[in-house]
């Protein structure tokens, strides 16, 4: 019985998952070998190891950090909490895809936290600008209020909190 | 993370039925949140063979508003609760307690059903398995609380969520429910203690002294220090019910018409006479020898169980009507058959006085050690000074010698196998071994011969090989190592068992070694005991005395399940922790034990020590509480929870009525909630104290739902959050403002009581004051 369960998954022709990362598409195969996702990887996981796109952070690891975030379907989510296979279909952004791919510009709210001095070690912080990512991309002119909101899911260890919500203050005010 | 088989259902059948066919080892996965963070950890014993991902059904997500209610989807993220503008209107309180949980990240991953089925959030529970193995506490199968005698700080200030089975009560043959009068004794409430005592066994001061500790051996706080000292305390709770005997041993309301006899006034007949005659039987016990009590008047030693507590037990059964007709023999002063006429049901339970035979020449000459053990007295001024043989190695044995050496005689007892496997209580063997009682194992004896006035005793020298039937190891003879032995008397207790001619020659009867069992024989004959069972122990004796009870209970009244226990009691909440070592029963010195064979070996207990044992009790539990902040909205709005198996109010699925007891299935799926529309003039309020706002769970949560009308109170549901084992209501908070209009002074009443039950332990009395404001500012703020 067990092992008729098992078969039912894992047998036959490799299965594969599709999704897109910064507007790439990409179909994994799943597997334990180096290059596949395993069922037990997480998003973070496969952003970072098998896609190599490091810019994604992992420090909790439990969902409690906010550094992982990314974006799934224009909302914020943790990379770290979430399964990649459970990923099928789903449009991924991370702080790699910010940046205007054809200019090279960076996004006004990577500017804006350069300006700002918006970090100092810098491990939160692509965490803390897909959070305000996802924020303006709902709702373009947000008050202060809104701004401490939809970051309070982004801890910051140096203490770069008050930059971080002028940094999106001012992004903020560009896009007007 | 390790790795897992994985399925994407189209539907919540399909999800169900894989589900089902992992047999508990598969588990849903929504969010992901909660999940994903036990997978990493590693934390429970068992890791999941395969996760079946919720997300992939269709049709799971969305808010509905019907006439009277509204349903949200089990797959709806809770920001889109708190998001929805036709939430936030009728049902703030849901839309508010949904903002509250953790931030926005996993508000736009979790869903509400995730969130009601998350597990607890307890540290010592969720401790990572790689830095160095998980913690196998009570709630995952191991034996102690860590959060009780460790750090509480988080965790319930109402007791805990008790267990399904409690190995102390597990291990008495009566199931008594020790934690429950224990806990009774810890506030000082005797009556209460004694009445849940009476319920598992009658006859507590004297199982409280000859009882070999079923219970203690399995304790949980053995693990910590050492066991509850629970035979002593039962002791001294049997002594007190015998003292208070018209309170406890009282006579039925009413009488029910019918009767009983009952042959043997052993503890299984007192026991099925007790219960019966609490039942309104009338009840008349026959007893062959001239005193009532069975072994327990008439053989087991004063030094052990003094004559007057027997008697006093007796007494207190005679008073609630119960008739005892001592030195009437059934079979010879009266026939069974009789009996069976005149009472509606007969109880055999005789016991086992037949000393077997050893088959060996000249066993004529031995006395039997029940007949020495009844009839010492007579005895008393031949065997002073003696050399005695006691031949066999149970408890009469150890008995016999133990009495003999009271009387001045030299006691040896040859046993054909070792010390270990003796089955003599390990506490009297230990007794007998300090008072000087000398011990031939592996020694048996073969013929009994008179020689000069003396009995010569041939014996041959044994080795133990193999296992016999019975599991035992099996004694073989060394061969050539005869020899003699020469003894006064020799007094043989090899053994007992039941004079089963009592019953009638046609009647069959087949013994069925069950010990705390009772049994149906032809006609109206049941039969218990030791005379079922063949010799056993007092409780055993006593819980099928009880068993007896049921049985024939059960069958007069014609199998009508009318018998409804009315103790179903709310267990008192008093888990505590006190670090004080286990009570040191007093012991007389052996030299001095020896030297008087009436008065008891064991002094009594005083209350204050007693009442300190009782709170070794750790009351064993989960202190975790339940860490969803849906839920408590959820019961405070009297919502109900839709799965895949029932359709049930939030209240009922969260209830802390036993661990282990999950709130679903392995199997089982949240498909949605609903929430009944307020009522007009309805208040509610959602508050939430955490540590570090906003990604902690709660230290304390309240939600609150009033409806207002008139200026007046008339509805209130105040729920607490994190604070007991499961979300609690505050009953006696809401009794008090219904009826009156709502202002500071009476939401300040109402939350010094909502909070008056709570019994913290050593780190969370601060939860108390917390808990106080919230509730005082849901209700008026
Ligand atoms: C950092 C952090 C902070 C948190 N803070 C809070 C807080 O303040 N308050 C709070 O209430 N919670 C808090 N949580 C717990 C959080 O995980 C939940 O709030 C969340 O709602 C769970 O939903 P989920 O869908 O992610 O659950 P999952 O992780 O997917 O599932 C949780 C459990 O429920 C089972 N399950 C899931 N869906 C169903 C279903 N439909 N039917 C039956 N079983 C199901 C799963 O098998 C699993 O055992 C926090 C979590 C984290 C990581
Ligand atoms: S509170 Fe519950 S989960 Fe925590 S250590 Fe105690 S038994 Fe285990
Ligand atoms: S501590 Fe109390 S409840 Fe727990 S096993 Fe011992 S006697 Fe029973
Ligand atoms: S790493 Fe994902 S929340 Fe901390
Ligand atoms: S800049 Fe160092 S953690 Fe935020």
């Amino acid at each position: 019985m067990e092992k008729k369960r098992k078969e039912g998954v894992r047998s036959g022709k490799k299965k594969k998952i599709k999704l897109s990362v910064n507007g790439i598409g990409y179909e994994l195969e799943i597997g334990d070998k180096p290059g596949e996702v395993d069922y037990g990887h997480t998003l973070a996981h496969t952003l970072r190891e098998t896609l190599n796109l490091t810019g994604t952070k992992v420090a909790c690891d439990h969902g409690a950090c906010g550094c992982c975030t990314v974006l799934m379907d224009g909302k914020a989510v943790l990379s770290c909490m979430t399964l990649t296979v459970e990923c099928d279909g789903k449009n991924i952004t991370t702080i790699e895809g910010l940046k205007d791919n054809k200019t090279g510009a960076l996004d006004p709210i990577q500017q804006a936290f350069i300006e700002h001095s918006a970090f100092q070690c810098g491990y939160c912080t692509p965490g803390i600008i897909m959070s305000a990512k996802a924020l303006l991309m709902e709702n373009p002119s947000p008050s202060k209020e809104e701004i401490k909101e939809a970051l309070s899911g982004n801890f910051c260890r140096c203490i770069s909190n008050y930059q971080a919500i002028d940094a999106v203050i001012t992004a903020s005010n560009r896009g007007r | 993370m390790k790795s897992f088989s994985h399925y994407n259902p189209k539907s919540v059948e399909e999800a169900v039925q894989v589900l089902s066919t992992y047999d508990g080892k598969a588990k849903p996965n929504a969010g992901g949140t909660d999940l994903l963070g036990i997978l990493k950890e590693k934390s429970l014993p068992e890791y999941p063979e395969a996760i079946v991902n919720l997300k992939t059904i269709e049709g799971l997500s969305y808010i509905k508003e019907e006439e009277d209610f509204i349903a949200i989807g089990s797959l709806t993220k809770l920001s889109e609760i708190a998001g929805s503008q036709m939430v936030r209107e009728k049902i703030s309180l849901l839309a508010d307690a949904a903002k509250e949980v953790a931030t926005p990240q996993i508000r736009n991953m979790a869903t509400v059903g995730g969130n009601l089925a998350q597990d607890v959030r307890c540290w010592y529970y969720r401790y990572p398995h790689h830095l160095g193995g998980r913690i196998v506490c009570l709630r995952k199968g191991g034996t102690l609380c860590n959060a009780l005698s460790g750090d509480n700080r988080y965790h319930s200030i109402f007791g805990v969520a008790p267990m399904e089975k409690y190995p102390c009560a597990e291990g008495c043959p009566a199931k008594t429910d020790i934690p429950f009068y224990m806990s009774y004794i810890k506030e000082g409430k005797i009556d209460e203690a004694g009445e849940i005592m009476m319920k598992y066994n009658p006859i507590p001061a004297i199982t409280g002294r000859v009882c070999p500790i079923f219970c203690e051996p399995k304790c949980n706080r053995k693990s910590f220090d050492e066991p509850l000292a629970i035979r002593c305390v039962e002791r001294y709770l049997g002594d007190q019910l015998l003292e208070n005997k018209e309170k406890f041993y009282r006579k039925p309301c009413k009488e029910n018409g019918r009767s009983v006899a009952i042959v043997g006034s052993g503890p299984a007949g007192l026991t099925a006479a007790y219960y019966l005659r609490k039942k309104g039987y009338s009840v008349v016990v026959y007893e062959k020898l001239k005193n009532a009590g069975g072994m327990l008047y008439n053989t087991i030693p004063s030094y052990r169980l003094p004559k007057p507590v027997v008697k006093r037990q007796i007494e207190a059964l005679e008073e609630m009507g119960i008739k005892f007709k001592t030195g009437v023999e059934v079979g010879v002063d009266i026939r069974l058959e009789e009996l069976s006429d005149r009472y509606n049901a007969v109880f055999l339970a005789a016991g086992a006085w037949k000393e077997r035979k050893m088959g060996i020449e000249g066993e004529g000459f031995a006395i039997s050690g029940l007949s020495f053990l009844m009839s010492k007295e007579e005895l008393a001024g031949d065997i002073k000074g003696k050399k005695v043989a006691v031949i066999g190695g149970g408890n009469v044995a150890v008995d016999v010698a133990r009495t003999l050496l009271r009387m001045g005689a030299t006691p040896s007892v040859l046993y054909r196998r070792t010390k270990g496997e003796m089955p003599a209580f390990e506490e009297e063997t230990r007794k007998a071994l300090e008072e000087g009682v000398e011990f031939s194992f592996l020694t048996l004896p073969k013929a009994i011969k008179k020689v000069d006035g003396k009995l010569e005793l041939s014996c041959v020298k044994m080795r133990l090989s193999g296992k016999d039937e019975s599991g035992r190891p099996r004694p073989v003879p060394v061969k050539g190592s005869e020899f003699t032995m020469l003894f006064d008397f020799v007094i043989k207790a090899t053994g007992e068992e039941p004079e089963w001619e009592i019953i009638p020659g046609e009647i069959k009867r087949d013994i069925r070694k069950e010990p705390s069992g009772a049994y149906k024989l032809e006609g109206n004959l049941f039969i218990g005991g030791d005379f079922a069972n063949g010799p056993s122990t007092v409780i055993e004796a006593s819980a099928s005395g009880r068993a007896a009870f049921t049985l024939i209970d059960k069958w007069i009244r014609g199998d009508r399940e009318d018998f409804i226990d009315e103790m179903v009691k709310q267990r008192p909440n008093t888990s505590i922790f006190v670090d004080i070592p286990r009570v040191s029963i007093p012991e007389i010195p052996p030299s001095e034990r020896i030297k008087v064979l009436e008065g008891e070996e064991t002094p009594d207990v005083g209350w204050n020590e007693i009442k300190k044992e009782a709170e070794r009790c750790f009351n064993c539990g989960c202190l975790a509480v339940n860490p969803s902040d849906m839920a408590v909205a959820l019961i405070a709005l009297d919502g109900e929870i839709v799965t895949t198996k029932k359709r049930v109010r939030a209240e009922e699925l969260f209830t802390d009525s036993g661990l282990g007891k999950v709130l679903l299935d392995p199997d089982e799926i949240i498909k949605e909630i609903r929430i009944p529309k307020p009522k007009a003039g309805s208040h509610q309020r959602f508050l939430k104290f955490t540590l570090r706002k906003p990604v902690d769970f709660a230290i304390a949560s309240v939600a609150t739902s009033l409806v207002i009308k008139d200026g007046l109170c008339v509805d209130a549901r105040i729920v607490l959050g994190s604070l007991a084992p499961v979300p609690l209501r505050a009953k006696k908070a809401e009794e008090l403002l219904i009826g009156k209009p709502i202002d500071e002074s009476i939401a300040s009443v109402a939350a010094s009581l909502a909070l008056s039950d709570a019994k913290p332990l050593g780190m969370n009395a601060y939860k108390v004051e917390i808990g106080k404001t919230l509730v005082k500012r849901s209700i008026f703020a």
